[in-house]
């Protein structure tokens, strides 16, 4: 057993399970950035490789997402740079950064999982919201795309997607029971 | 407190990138932290090539699927829509569904899609060659679902396919490669082998040709 203040490194076994319990959330917060999934899974890896090469450095009783977000973030900016891409800004950045804080601590504490529990929200979702959500999110279509498609205005698959955002948030925070300020 | 929807939007593309939980990314990472000197690994690669054997004898080959929603939307004088799939030098049809269904096809392997018309010739023909990772799901819908597999794959060769109709209805007076110019790989509809022949070929030996054209037009 360590004493308090000791540094106490993490085993390479102990990192697998890490990366297995942290990375759809990792994904996530890349994606969050970059709204591009292959850039977002570059990052993350870039970023658990770094992870990886400097475990020794890393205290095993100090938070890993907020660890690898960390390098994620530097990451994001280096990326940005050399792409000459519009950066999300540093008060952004934080109020993302806080929300995963949650979502973790929620995981840790044995509130639920976010992804699980978004999952399940979805499945309330109203019939046009939710075929909207999808064109939107899963077959990447723009709002004009999916107007066609669907025979409305784009001001109506905008109004469906903000309503299943709002939904999809108000019952994440219910389901994961959210410490807002905490 | 006002709700961050960046961080939301974020867990819906997470959602959408892979909806069955998938973790080959994870296998990928994992992978590239393993010393490939080491004993472990060795032991690791070892077991995992035993457990690819196994899973080849006892399980199902794996397997992806696919909607077709966004073409169905950008193509719609559209009716059916072809996979070709490409195996070395040949291309096989896996199979033709209706726009609105989603197929299961063999992960890993070359596919080529191709939106055909109601009269069975294409009306476009995708640039990318598709290569899906076992149970990815790109595009879902909620149409059937339908499975094609490499056994139900059927080649279109021009030797046992094609050439017997030309010899039958054309060699009497144009010569194979002046017969052959005549063709616009992937675009029988405007193909003049197929489009302008003055014989009467059989209509069932006429979409013969118009899908080995519309297969790339492959000759020996």
């Amino acid at each position: 057993m360590n004493a308090p203040g000791i540094h106490q490194a993490l085993e390479p076994k102990d990192f697998e399970a890490l990366v297995r319990e942290h990375h759809r959330r990792l994904l996530a917060f890349g994606l969050a950035l970059t709204r591009r999934p292959e850039v977002a899974e570059d990052l993350v890896q870039d970023a658990l490789l770094i992870a990886h090469r400097d475990l020794g450095k890393f205290d095993a009783q100090r938070d890993f997402g907020a660890w690898v977000r960390g390098i994620i973030r530097m990451k994001y900016l280096e990326w940005t740079r050399s792409h000459r891409t519009e950066r999300v800004s540093e008060a952004q950045l934080e109020e993302l950064d806080a929300r995963h804080r949650e979502w973790d601590r929620a995981a840790e504490e044995g509130r639920g999982d976010a992804l699980e529990a978004l999952r399940r929200c979805r499945e309330g979702l109203g019939e046009h919201v939710a075929e909207t959500l999808d064109l939107f999110y899963v077959d990447r279509q723009s709002c004009a795309q999916i107007a066609l498609r669907l025979h409305v205005s784009e001001v109506v698959v905008r109004k469906r997607l903000q309503r299943a955002r709002d939904v999809l948030g108000d019952c994440l925070e219910k389901r994961l029971g959210a410490a807002d300020g905490a | 407190m006002e709700r961050d929807d960046r961080a939301l939007d974020g867990l819906l593309q997470e959602l959408a990138r892979a909806p069955e939980g998938d973790d080959l990314f994870v296998h990928r990472v994992l992978a590239k932290t393993r010393r490939p000197d080491s004993r472990p690994a060795l032991f690791f690669v070892a077991a995992a090539g035993v457990l690819v054997v196994l899973g080849f004898l006892f399980e199902p080959a794996p397997s992806a699927r696919l909607g077709f929603a966004r073409q169905a939307c950008l193509i719609p004088e559209a009716k059916t829509m072809r996979l070709i799939g490409l195996d070395g030098g040949r291309r096989l049809v896996l199979g033709e569904v209706p726009m609105s269904s989603q197929v299961r096809v063999p992960a890993g392997m070359p596919i080529v899609l191709q939106a055909v018309g109601e009269d069975g010739m294409a009306l476009w023909t995708d640039r990318e060659v598709l290569r899906l990772r076992p149970r990815e799901v790109r595009a879902p819908s909620s149409g059937p679902l339908v499975t094609f597999d490499r056994k139900s794959a059927r080649p279109v060769d021009y030797g046992r396919d094609v050439k017997p109709i030309l010899d039958q209805y054309c060699a009497g007076c144009h010569a194979e490669p002046d017969l052959l110019a005549l063709a616009k790989p992937f675009d029988a509809r405007h193909s003049p082998l197929v489009t302008e022949t003055h014989g009467t070929i059989p209509a069932t030996e006429r979409r013969r040709l118009a899908l080995w054209v519309d297969l790339g037009a492959a000759r020996p």
